[in-house]
């Protein structure tokens, strides 16, 4: 919500510069930015009470000298006789309807009404809704004006289930669904209550004859509904954050004299329905108690004090005013107090955990030395999302999915794992092992859960000299889990590539199982992780790589460590990775033979064969300069 | 027989493949919170609307409620927990105080944009004992802080709200660049809560944090987009070794 800086000042005696006002709002919560001397604010939701200006300056009261005097029209308004029914008492305890007619010329505004517009950039729109639209703004109180003229006999509060068409005061036109609280006029609706009016009865520039609606909602009779037809009003903000069940009468008041102000009244005329009287809510003062809540020893005197600024009446107890609906026991009053003594001017004290004795410390360090294991073994972990498109007899489904890709929950965690590996083929890698650990969900006759590890592989077993040539299969997987006493063979998955998206025909190979009860070879304790090797990352690259492979010879032995420490240490921003794939010694005529991969990309653009041959003469210049190294082949 | 003793086979380099940078952060936050004396609780991603929402003073006509936008499942009988919190509700309906949980793990929302994921990763604790104050929680957090940002890290506690805790504060650090950023929240249990898990709440009281492991990894990382976590890009992975 937004509050001109400007605005606030006007109620406060105190005149604080915005830095200062800034920071007492966050000591209170009131979390905001400012631009331009308007501050934007995210009010917490149990702080509807502070969803206006007056509201907002009650809360600083507590820091500042304010006065929230206004005028009001205090002279006796004769009642109105309206055919009003109220079907959801429960739901709307308190409302007033004013009949307020004018007649002749509407005045420029006044400047605290042009402000209001013009600070906050908001567009006029007539006269009787301007004013609706700054006492909302000053007093939090949303009232909803129709024109009289356009009413039927009747105004009946009920609760709709009928399916019907309704247009907004905006003109969008939609169709209620399920339960909506709605004012009806001759069995037609003409408002849906708390959020929006309607537009056959809404005033125009011509509105003459008004009829101005000021209600309490139970904010659960309104919240949901504005989601429900996409329709978001400051109203229906104000009315599921809770409003001031007793502040109708000076609202109205404050709106006649706005009217008054502006043009000539020829009638008003007020209508009030109150059902069950507002339960005031009172509460002990338990000192020690909230001393013990917060780590204090403050006395009595200064929590009463502040309580007495944030416009609690105390006498024995503790009367909480009908405009905090947020108050309900000393855990509140505490949370009043912190924020004014201030979150961080609380002392810290130290905290030594007891624990209960004769529970054991639960810890499971199986599933940490699995995953070590793994990634010692070359393996990297993914996570992915249990979103799928996948149904099956045991899928459990989505009611409200994000889109249709989306409506199921998987019930393996393989298939996840084939999508990242074609993704990261895609992307020139030739070297796949991943895993993933999850819990799975499905459903047989109830849900059922199960950890599961899922691995799959493909490609080269690794990107050095001994394995470059050899491809991971399912003895790589068997003797890699045979280290750790489980036994895989007869489960392995080869997977059938010609049911996905991609043209690589390298064989993929995929497991997996339940890990609820792993092999006591995993049950030695977890080790810590340090806090103070996380690694900065590098954006990565969505332009394609290129490889080009070299293959040296060496005939002086003495110079191969020379040339890969050359070949290891390029200092070049297109070079990716580099790698030595192949290492032979042809003893016959006495030459090594060094084959190395270099692999380009460049984070900014598809790099040209120039560019490569550009990175590639640099490279080779620096390794030929070594003695007896040569590229045969080459010129 | 010949001999390769006249040249040193060159060192194969030991390729290690890494740990999701989620699950790592997650677990070494999990790991530094046991040694502080947390047990570590598990419970189930899919969960009851009483767990999720009831039991932790979420009513149905409570704008939180709105807040969360829930994925359910199963018509209707079930939610994608939107929190770890349902898992401390099993904790303390369990056992008796004093009592120290932790629990992390996924979470749902039903949200999906540059800043915001359907799924993402939490770790929250709670401990309950007789006279467990506000002044304790605050060194509770300052340990968190300081273990995960360094001693010298600028940090605030700010009043903020959630329905089960009250008091309810938000702490947020100040950046290298003079921003504060939001890193956790925290509060004093709501009596509701533990009154709804049969705890006195007249003799015990209890202190509650949670923390977004995806914001913390990515300040961490220097990570600035949070889909990058997710699309399994080796070239991403491979970087947390």
């Amino acid at each position: 919500m937004k509050i001109a800086y400007q605005h606030i000042l006007k109620f406060m005696e105190d005149k604080p510069d915005i830095k200062d006002l800034s920071m007492k709002l966050f000591q209170l919560g009131h979390e905001h930015e400012i631009e331009n001397s308007i501050f934007d604010f995210e009010f917490t939701p149990n702080r509807g009470d502070c969803l206006s200006l007056h509201g907002l300056v009650r809360d600083l009261n507590v820091f500042y000298r304010t006065n929230l005097d206004i005028h009001t029209y205090d002279e006796n308004i004769p009642p109105l006789n309206l055919n009003f029914i109220n079907q959801v008492e429960e739901q709307c305890p308190q409302i007033s309807f004013l009949n307020i007619e004018i007649d002749g010329k509407i005045s420029k505004y006044k400047d605290y009404l042009e402000d209001y517009f013009n600070d906050l950039k908001i567009n006029k729109n007539n006269f009787f809704t301007d004013i609706s639209n700054y006492i909302a703004y000053e007093l939090g109180q949303p009232t909803h004006c129709y024109d009289f003229l356009n009413m039927g006999n009747d105004i009946i509060l009920e609760e709709n289930s009928r399916e019907e068409k309704f247009t907004t005061l905006f003109n969008n036109t939609f169709n209620l669904k399920g339960l909506d609280l709605v004012f009806t006029s001759e069995k037609k609706i003409i408002n849906l209550s708390g959020i929006m009016g309607g537009l056959e009865t809404s005033c125009n520039k011509q509105t003459k004859n008004a009829l101005i609606e000021c209600a309490y909602f139970k904010p659960e009779s309104i919240i949901g509904k504005a989601i429900k037809y996409n329709i978001h009003s400051d109203a229906s903000h104000k009315f599921e954050r809770g409003t001031d069940p007793q502040c109708h009468e000076k609202v109205l008041r404050r709106f006649i004299q706005i009217v008054k102000e502006h043009t000539q009244i020829t009638k008003i005329e007020l209508y009030t329905y109150s059902g069950p009287t507002f339960q005031e809510i009172e509460l002990n003062f338990d000192l020690e108690k909230i001393n013990k809540i917060l780590g204090l020893h403050e006395n009595e005197d200064n929590y009463r004090d502040i309580l007495n600024r944030l416009g609690f009446d105390i006498n024995k107890s503790i009367k909480v005013p009908s405009f905090r609906s947020d108050i309900h026991h000393q855990n509140d009053l505490a949370e009043e107090f912190a924020r004014v003594i201030g979150y961080d001017n609380i002392p810290v004290s130290s905290l030594n955990i007891k624990q209960n004795k004769d529970r054991s410390s639960i810890k499971y360090p199986s599933q940490q030395n699995l995953k070590a294991f793994l990634t010692d073994h070359g393996f990297i972990e993914v996570i992915n999302s249990p979103f799928c498109s996948i149904n099956s007899s045991e899928s459990i489904r989505v009611d409200n999915p994000l889109d249709s890709n989306r409506e199921n929950i998987r019930i393996n965690l393989t298939d996840s794992l084939i999508e990242n590996l074609i993704y990261n083929e895609n992307r020139q890698n030739d070297s796949i092992k991943l895993f993933e650990i999850s819990d799975i969900y499905s459903l047989k006759g109830e849900i059922q859960k199960s950890k599961r590890l899922a691995v799959v592989i493909s490609g080269r077993q690794g990107q050095n000299y001994l394995e470059f040539s050899k491809k991971l299969n399912e003895e790589y997987l068997i003797n890699i889990f045979k280290k750790i006493d489980i036994d895989i063979s007869d489960n392995i998955l080869n997977v059938d590539r010609g049911k996905l998206n991609t043209k690589i025909k390298t064989p993929i190979f995929a497991i997996e199982f339940n890990i609820e009860d792993l092999p006591s070879v995993l049950n030695k304790p977890a080790k810590n992780r340090p806090f103070d090797n996380f690694v900065k990352y590098k954006p990565i690259s969505e332009f394609p790589s290129s490889y080009r492979d070299f293959s040296f010879s060496v005939k002086d032995s003495s110079k191969i460590i020379e040339l890969i420490n050359n070949l290891s240490n390029i200092d070049s921003n297109i070079v990716k990775n580099s790698f030595m794939f192949d290492f032979y010694k042809n003893k016959k005529i006495n030459e090594t033979k060094i084959g190395y991969r270099f692999i380009f990309q460049s984070n900014d653009k598809t790099l040209t064969d120039i560019e490569i041959n550009k990175e590639i003469k640099k490279i080779t210049k620096s390794a030929l300069s070594i003695d007896s190294v040569t590229l045969p082949g080459s010129s | 027989m010949s001999s390769d003793k006249d040249i040193i086979l060159p060192k194969i380099p030991i390729e290690k493949g890494s740990l999701h940078p989620i699950n790592n952060m997650k677990d070494s936050i999990m790991d530094l919170l046991v040694s502080i004396g947390f047990e570590i609780i598990h419970g189930p991603e899919i969960e009851t609307e009483e767990y999720n929402f009831d039991m932790l003073n979420i009513k149905e006509s409570h704008p939180a409620r709105q807040m969360h936008d829930t994925f359910y499942v199963n018509n209707k009988e079930n939610v994608l927990r939107t929190h770890t919190s349902p898992v401390q509700i099993r904790g303390m309906l369990k056992n008796k105080p004093p009592l120290a949980f932790i629990s992390g793990g996924k979470v749902y929302r039903k949200d999906d944009d540059a800043t915001h994921l359907p799924m993402f990763h939490q770790v929250e604790g709670i401990y309950v004992d007789e006279e467990v104050t506000f002044s304790q929680l605050k060194d509770l957090i300052y340990k968190i802080i300081h273990s995960l940002f360094g001693e010298s890290v600028e940090l605030r506690f700010r009043p903020s709200y959630f329905p089960f805790t009250e008091p309810s504060a938000e702490v947020d650090i100040l950046s290298e660049e003079g921003k504060w950023l939001e890193i956790l929240g925290c509060g004093i249990v709501n009596p509701v809560v533990l009154e709804n898990c049969n705890i006195d709440s007249s003799k015990f009281s209890g202190l509650a944090f949670g923390l977004g492991i995806e914001r913390i990894a990515m300040l961490k990382h220097g990570v600035y987009d949070i889909r990058e976590f997710y699309k399994s890009n080796l070239d991403f992975l491979n970087q947390f070794k």
